[in-house]
């Protein structure tokens, strides 16, 4: 019947029986997401906001425990925990540092990684498989465990430190974790599995024969790399800066565990005034301000992104 | 020719930075699982014989089987919840066009790039007041905030790979929509679908400090129960912990691996 009709009417029927499927389509679209949207206003959104409320809660005093009182006094609207934050030089500090270990892990992740990702680009196809398989098992084995490791192996009384004190080559065992040079090699582990992913899907979306054009017209293989493959897979490199910096600057095992107090960042205090000091106001007045500063330098880190490609172009 | 002698160091170069990076990935893993069969008492690898004492240890004590039981219920619940809503979300992206296509997907992978102790401290102050705190729920939803982006992005990019002419020819041959998912679609997609649900698992089984904020003596979940013993390397018992971890993950990875094809994850075309 319907085609009989849009037969008869012409294209305006058809056009109007067009709007009518996307109209389906949206509804039936927005029937599909709607538990993905419930989800995350429920357990995403009013967590954030339940955090900024508590920040702004005024500190219930006492150790909490025992004493059946709750870890921040609901009901009341006090900003100290952000002036206490933004007027102890400890604070300041903390956020200065933990600011400069999310550059630093950004850089140090990216370079490691493009270069692992380079090699995945160019293996056969038995080791890309091998080595993509040994660059995403960090992600897929617990954070913990690959500390645990760390210490095992590094520790002052790990097994390497052991070797060496057996053989006589070293008389005192050597300091080798507990410094900013162990908590940045912690993170690389654990953010580089995305950052090689990122970078080695860029490189493989290059077209090869781009690469041939320029060896056929006598470039060096140094060559193509520099003024081929690297500036094709920058924006690969960029996603992995971003990356690397959005995760190193929320850093919590790997400072804790690899580092020492001059090393902590604004997660671990978060830890530390929520679960030790029990001061849940404080720890939310922390954990919101670690998430500004992560926005703001993202937005700061896109904006000057653009600003470079566009130079770049023109 | 001084180009190409560079390029030859500067590859020498790339492999060695690149053996280092690998042995940094695997040494810590390796060592644990050796570490975990050694019959000494401190921490040694095993050298004249291997011993299953630490597993004993662990398997014996109600405390650590406790522990394990809880990270596999709420890995199994965590798998409930963010997969059916990770498929629809899929679904939708894939099957319909809609304007705000590019801002839902930003803001389902979201929550990937909050740092932990936000969502541990804002899940654990809204599950308070909401009243889930101390389930095994609690957890669940929370290793969901990370499991659902994972679910998405592994079920989108498989469902784009279905030829949508399969699914015209069963449309066209009387199926409804429904019916064309069930009886075309799914089957199509199975070995992806799969994966993601083993995905969301292993992203529940490892995840820590989320739980280090939520948990409660009764859900303490094993990465929390190593937690407090790591710093002091005591005994062997936390490499056996560990190494139950690892095998389960390997376990489940070596499964994923072999339903696809692990280079499809850089090779689009």
């Amino acid at each position: 019947v319907g085609a009989g009709v849009a037969v008869e009417r012409g294209v305006p029927l058809r056009a109007r029986a067009g709007s009518l499927v996307a109209r389906a389509g949206r509804h039936r679209a927005l029937l599909l997401f709607s538990p993905v949207i419930l989800f995350s206003l429920t357990f995403f959104l009013f967590p954030v906001l339940s955090l900024f409320r508590v920040s702004l809660a005024s500190n219930p005093g006492g150790t909490g425990y025992g004493e059946g009182r709750a870890f921040y006094v609901p009901g009341t609207w006090t900003v100290d925990n952000y002036l206490r934050f933004f007027g102890d030089d400890y604070f300041r500090q903390l956020a200065i540092f933990t600011v400069e270990l999310g550059i630093l892990t950004a850089l140090a992740t990216t370079v490691v990684s493009y270069a692992l990702a380079y090699q995945i680009y160019r293996a056969r196809p038995l080791m890309k498989s091998v080595l993509l398989m040994v660059a995403i098992l960090p992600k897929f084995t617990n954070v913990l465990v690959l500390m645990y490791g760390f210490l095992v192996v590094f520790g002052a009384n790990g097994l390497l430190n052991r070797l060496l004190l057996a053989t006589g080559i070293v008389r005192e065992p050597v300091q080798m974790v507990y410094n900013l040079f162990s908590v940045v090699l912690g993170e690389i582990v654990l953010i580089l599995p995305y950052c090689v992913l990122v970078i080695a899907a860029v490189l493989h979306a290059i077209d090869p024969a781009l690469d041939d054009a320029a060896r056929g017209l006598g470039a060096g293989p140094l060559r193509v790399f520099w003024e081929v493959t690297l500036p094709l897979s920058l924006p690969g490199v960029w996603v992995s800066v971003l990356l690397g910096f959005i995760w190193g600057v929320g850093a919590f095992v790997a400072p804790y565990l690899l580092g020492k107090a001059e090393l902590y960042t604004l997660a671990v205090e978060v830890d530390r005034q929520t679960n030790w000091r029990l001061n849940w106001a404080m720890g939310a007045a922390i954990a919101f301000i670690l998430m500004g500063i992560i926005l703001v330098l993202v937005f700061a880190f896109i904006r000057f992104q653009r600003d470079a490609s566009t130079e770049a172009r023109a | 020719v001084i180009g190409v002698m560079l390029a030859r160091v500067g590859w020498g170069g790339l492999i060695a930075l690149n053996t280092l990076t690998v042995a940094l990935l695997l040494i810590p893993l390796v060592t644990s699982l050796a570490v975990s069969l050694s019959p000494s008492e401190f921490i040694a690898l095993p050298t004249d014989s291997i011993s299953l004492r630490w597993y004993e240890q662990f398997f014996g004590d109600y405390r650590w089987i406790s522990a394990l039981m809880n990270t596999l219920v709420v890995a199994g619940l965590t798998v409930a919840i963010s997969f059916p809503v990770g498929l629809l979300a899929a679904v939708a992206f894939t099957r319909y066009h809609f304007k705000w296509r590019a801002a839902a997907s930003t803001a389902i992978i979201f929550p990937l790039f909050v740092p932990s102790v936000v969502l541990g401290l804002g899940s654990l102050t809204f599950h308070r007041t909401i009243g889930i705190w101390g389930t095994p729920v609690s957890l669940a939803v929370a290793h969901s905030l990370w499991a659902i982006p994972l679910v998405f992005i592994v079920l989108k990019s498989t469902l784009a790979g279905v030829d949508r002419s399969v699914e015209e020819a069963a449309a066209g041959l009387g199926a409804n929509p429904l019916r064309v998912f069930w009886e075309v679609t799914l089957p199509l997609v199975a070995a992806g679908v799969f994966v993601g649900v083993l995905f969301a698992f292993i992203i529940s089984v490892n995840e820590f400090i989320m739980s280090l904020f939520l948990s409660t003596p009764r859900t303490r979940t094993l990465p929390v129960a190593i937690w407090p013993q790591i710093r002091y390397l005591l005994t062997p018992i936390v490499a056996a912990a560990s190494s139950v971890i690892i095998v389960i993950t390997l376990v489940i990875l070596a499964i994923a691996a072999k339903l696809v094809n692990i280079r499809r994850l850089v090779e689009f075309r």
